[in-house]
């Protein structure tokens, strides 16, 4: 491992952040990988063991849609595009995690 | 879904490949870090998978797979447990078949839930029913009801005989069914004198007529008139009775089928039609009674004694026999009779799953210390009992068809060969309701016979099991002892309970009736000159009202000379002959002269019974009878004299029912063959002498002969037949209880095979080997018969509470031979494994292990 400091997630800040990403426009796994692991500085990266299944978790629910399609450098790949009602997961789950930081921040700022 | 998963893991990898190329890492190098990171796509996938709930199918998939091929590999467990619950499983589907036909599939009619039975009732009992006049009044209740169909059934007697469903005009409209050939008719009919006609029914078509395609048109001669056949009604609608009819005939023919003196259109306008109403859309069927009410008040003057308190009543009819809590709580033994035969079935196959569970402990054993969970244990061993009892259903499928074949043969083969043309089945074919009956019946048994084992088997001791050995918690040999228990105690239950119908219908056919029965023939000839003419023809001939031993007479009010008030008294008229057709001993006095019979004089006969509640001190001959006039339902009037003359005294016989014993009141009355009261001819001939002499002099008389054994056999019927079901049922119970019991007992020694030897070495002598192998099964057995004795008396006496028919609920004989019959039936299923219990070699089993 090249990184020293992957972040452990709190559970379901995953699809947090796979929507988040989505949310400025459809993309394909690997451009999903890549766009948290930049953003965040390489602190992130993101498991494709993990990834594809909360990918699935987000379709079953109806969150994201997928469409295969042709990517930049003209390979075939599958494209996630994030749904209203994902819009709409997404808004919630920032809150909370906004609500859930701020409340770490207090304890921690508090010791 | 999968399949895009492991695509896009693919196209995953080749653009890390790409980077990393594009980093300046070599091929190689680059392919094999891409793989690294993509990792376990196999765990992926899965992952996937879980995340759609797939698993769950794919492990029940991976269950069904396994469990059927534990199954084929163990062909004789298979077969025989398949085979077990098939026959429990099956007569339960027999009988479901057979409540759905009656109960619960709906006739094949436009809105079935609205139509309705309408009768009228009171308080003082008997239902009178309407005349054209109040059909008319009542059709026009447009509030409530939107349409209202009058009908009456009859037979033609003859060969074939006919039976024919008379209805007024609308009928077929207001059920909104045309016809498959032809036509049906509406309801502008031609008057009473027009050609008459006729619309068949499918079955009629089929079984009657060839299924000729160019039936109508055709003339079918009823009573001497042709009836043109105009039209052929489809295969599904079996009308809207429980006996579909062979003809629908408009009521405007009523008179050439019934005869002129209750032609509906007369008059006197007799009551004697059934109403089939169509409640108005939403109409609740009690605010339809209440708006009714008032006016079948005011039509009820004449009949009966208060009309205030005559109600109407609708009864729902959309089916032949409407669902209601009373009628599940008569037919309740039924259905609790046939569900224990299951329940023995399930105790059987569960004891035989228990015993392979055991056998199966080490891989069962296996399977727990590789990681299966004890809930997925639990789901495999029943996914493999829901396999059993799913081909269990297919075989009860296959069970009950030809159950109800046979036992439709078997009805009308019992019947006697004079009545069984009178007997109609409804339609039994199973429709998708069995089918889900069925069904649902197999996974509730799998839950009966299926759980327990496997619980039991998925609470074992995992370094015991890997041993080969069952922890202490495994004791299977309770459950299956009381297993054993319970399937002694239904077959006991169901032998005793048949026994005791069976001992009961016995003594009731064997009662003396005083009436002779041998070779008298029973024919019913309308026409007077007919009827007088026949007589003549034969030496021992005589004409009656009511024939006897059909049912009770009808009882009169009549006032005995020097009683202080009227009493009600059965009474019946009859030839003078009928004393010696039958056999009946005037005791005292003389019976009627033919000069009596004829001339209509008042004198009466009576029976001994009669005499003595009348004049219990006196003497009854010479004495005067007055006959008083009341309107009520089942009470006849005597308009013929206002007293008359006791002749003679006749001796006690059973006229009516045999349960019931000796006639508690008969009064004779005198009549001749041209009397209008006279209506059956009773003749001492041969059946086939009488049907000979009938067709030959008067060819154009329709003949029904019934031999008059065959009415005395008939009462006793269904109770006869609820003895031969209890039987077979019994018998099955029995023979589910010995292989039980021989599995339980070969069980017992097989595992203490070991310990038997020892002992055996020891000295113990052989015969104690087999006393304590019989033993146990006694102490099952034993448990097993109290239980059942006790159930059997407790059932036998909501039976006669239930059953107005003077059963004797204890019958030492039948408690007796029923305990007596699974007493030695289970100890002759122990004795096989007790006999090998007392062979086992000592030195084989000590080298055992």
């Amino acid at each position: 491992m090249e990184a020293k400091h992957t972040a452990d997630f709190l559970p379901g800040t995953l699809e947090m952040l796979i929507l988040k990403t989505l949310s400025r426009g459809t993309n394909h796994g690997y451009g999903i990988a890549q766009h948290i692991q930049q953003v965040s500085g390489d602190a992130l990266k993101i498991g494709e063991g993990s990834l594809y299944p909360a990918l699935q978790r987000l379709l079953v629910n109806g969150w994201v849609a997928a469409e295969w399609g042709v990517s930049e450098n003209n390979r075939r790949a599958r494209f996630y595009q994030i749904t209203p009602a994902g819009r709409k997961r997404l808004a919630e789950e920032v809150r909370n995690f906004d609500f859930v930081v701020d409340a770490i921040g207090r304890v921690m700022g508090a010791a | 879904m999968e399949q895009d998963l492991a695509e896009d893991l693919r196209i995953h990898q080749e653009m890390i490949e790409d980077e990393l190329l594009g980093q300046g890492r070599n091929a190689d190098e680059a392919r094999w870090e891409a793989r690294r990171r993509v990792g376990n796509v196999a765990s992926t996938l899965e992952q996937g998978r879980a995340a759609w709930n797939w698993v769950w199918l794919d492990s029940l998939a991976q269950d069904l797979r396994y469990a059927w091929r534990g199954l084929s590999s163990s062909k004789l467990f298979t077969a025989t447990a398949v085979l077990t619950l098939g026959v429990g499983l099956g007569l339960n589907t027999l009988l479901f078949t057979v409540f759905n036909a009656y109960v619960l599939r709906p006739f094949a009619v436009k809105d079935s839930g609205e139509l309705h039975m309408l009768r009228r009732t009171a308080p003082s009992g008997g239902s009178w029913e309407f005349s054209l006049r109040e059909f008319g009044d009542l059709r026009r209740r447009s509030d409530v009801l939107s349409d209202v169909a009058a009908l009456t059934y009859t037979n033609v007697p003859g060969t074939p005989r006919y039976s024919v469903l008379i209805v007024s005009g609308n009928y077929f409209e207001m059920l909104g069914r045309p016809a498959q050939l032809g036509r049906t008719f509406t309801d502008d009919l031609a008057g009473p004198d027009s050609d008459p006609y006729l619309v068949l029914s499918h079955t009629a078509w089929v079984t009657k007529f060839g299924q000729d395609p160019n039936i109508v048109g055709h003339k079918v001669m009823l009573h001497g008139a042709p009836f043109e056949v105009i039209g052929v009604m489809p295969e599904d609608y079996a009308g809207t009775e429980s006996a579909t009819p062979d003809f629908w005939t408009p009521f405007t023919m009523a008179h050439r089928l019934l005869g002129s003196s209750v032609d509906p259109f007369s008059p006197a306008q007799p009551r004697q039609f059934r109403l089939l109403v169509r409640l108005r859309g939403s109409v609740d069927p009690v605010r339809a009674e209440e708006a009714i009410t008032p006016y079948v008040q005011s039509a009820s003057g004449g009949i009966y004694e208060d009309p205030r308190s005559v109600r109407a009543k609708l009864e729902a009819r959309s089916s032949p026999v409407a669902l209601s809590p009373q009628l599940l709580i008569l037919f309740a033994p039924v259905f609790v009779s046939f569900g224990l035969v299951l329940v023995a079935a399930c105790a059987n196959v569960a004891n035989m799953l228990l015993a392979r569970m055991t056998k199966r402990q080490r891989e069962i054993g296996v399977r727990l210390s590789l990681g299966a969970s004890r809930g997925r244990m639990v789901r495999q061993l029943l996914v493999e009992s829901l396999l059993i009892a799913l081909l269990a259903g297919v075989a009860g499928m296959a069970v009950s068809q030809l159950g109800l074949v046979f036992g439709e043969r078997l009805v009308l083969a019992t019947l006697g060969p004079e009545f069984a043309p009178l007997v109609r089945l409804h339609s039994l074919e199973a429709d998708y309701r069995v089918v889900g009956f069925v069904l649902a019946a197999a996974v509730a048994v799998t839950i009966l016979f299926g759980l327990l084992p496997a619980l039991q088997a998925s609470r074992l001791n995992l370094t015991q099991a890997l041993r080969g050995e069952f922890g202490s918690t495994w004791r299977p040999s309770r459950l299956r002892n009381a297993m054993v228990i319970n399937q002694v105690t239904v077959c006991t239950v169901l032998l005793i309970l048949s026994g005791v119908l069976y001992r009961n219908t016995i003594n009731f056919r064997a009662r003396e009736t005083g009436i002779r029965v041998q070779d008298v023939m029973e024919v019913e000839v309308r026409q007077a000159k007919t009827r007088e003419e026949i007589a003549r023809q034969f030496p021992a001939a005589a004409v009656v009202a009511r024939p006897p031993l059909h049912s009770p007479a009808f009882e009169t009010m009549v006032t005995p000379a020097g009683a202080p008030a009227a009493m009600p008294v059965r009474f019946n008229y009859t030839s003078p002959e009928y004393f010696d057709v039958l056999g009946i001993p005037i005791v005292k006095g003389r019976r009627f002269t033919r000069q009596e019979a004829e001339a209509g004089a008042a004198v009466a006969v009576v029976s001994q019974a009669t005499a003595r509640k009348f004049w219990p001190e006196g003497e009854a001959l010479g004495k005067t009878i007055r006959f008083q006039r009341v309107q009520r339902p089942f009470i006849g009037n005597v308009d013929d004299f206002a007293e008359a003359i006791v002749v003679g005294v006749a001796k006690d016989v059973i006229s009516g029912w045999t349960w019931e014993g000796d006639d508690p009141t008969l009064l004779y009355l005198p009549i001749n063959a041209a009397s209008r009261h006279a209506r059956v001819l009773l003749v001492r001939s041969s059946p086939e002498a009488l049907r000979r002499a009938i067709e030959t002099g008067w060819p154009e008389v329709p003949v029904q002969i019934v031999p008059l054994r065959e009415w005395l056999a008939i009462q006793t019927y269904p109770l006869m037949m609820a003895s031969w079901v209890g039987t077979l049922l019994g018998v099955i119970a029995l023979l589910l209880t010995v292989s039980g019991m021989y599995g339980v007992m070969a069980y017992l020694v097989s595992q203490r095979q070991k310990e038997i030897g020892i002992r055996i070495a020891l000295g113990a002598p052989a015969a104690e080997m087999l006393r304590m192998v019989l033993r146990q099964s006694l102490r099952l057995t034993a448990l097993g018969l109290g239980l059942g004795l006790v159930m059997a008396l407790g059932a036998a006496h909501l039976l006669v509470a239930n059953v107005q028919m003077n059963v004797r609920a204890w019958d030492p004989i039948a408690y007796w031979l029923g305990c007596a019959l699974v007493a030695v039936a289970a100890l002759a299923a122990a004795w096989p494994p007790a006999w090998r219990a007392s062979r086992v070699d000592p030195m084989t089993t000590l080298r055992m292990d």
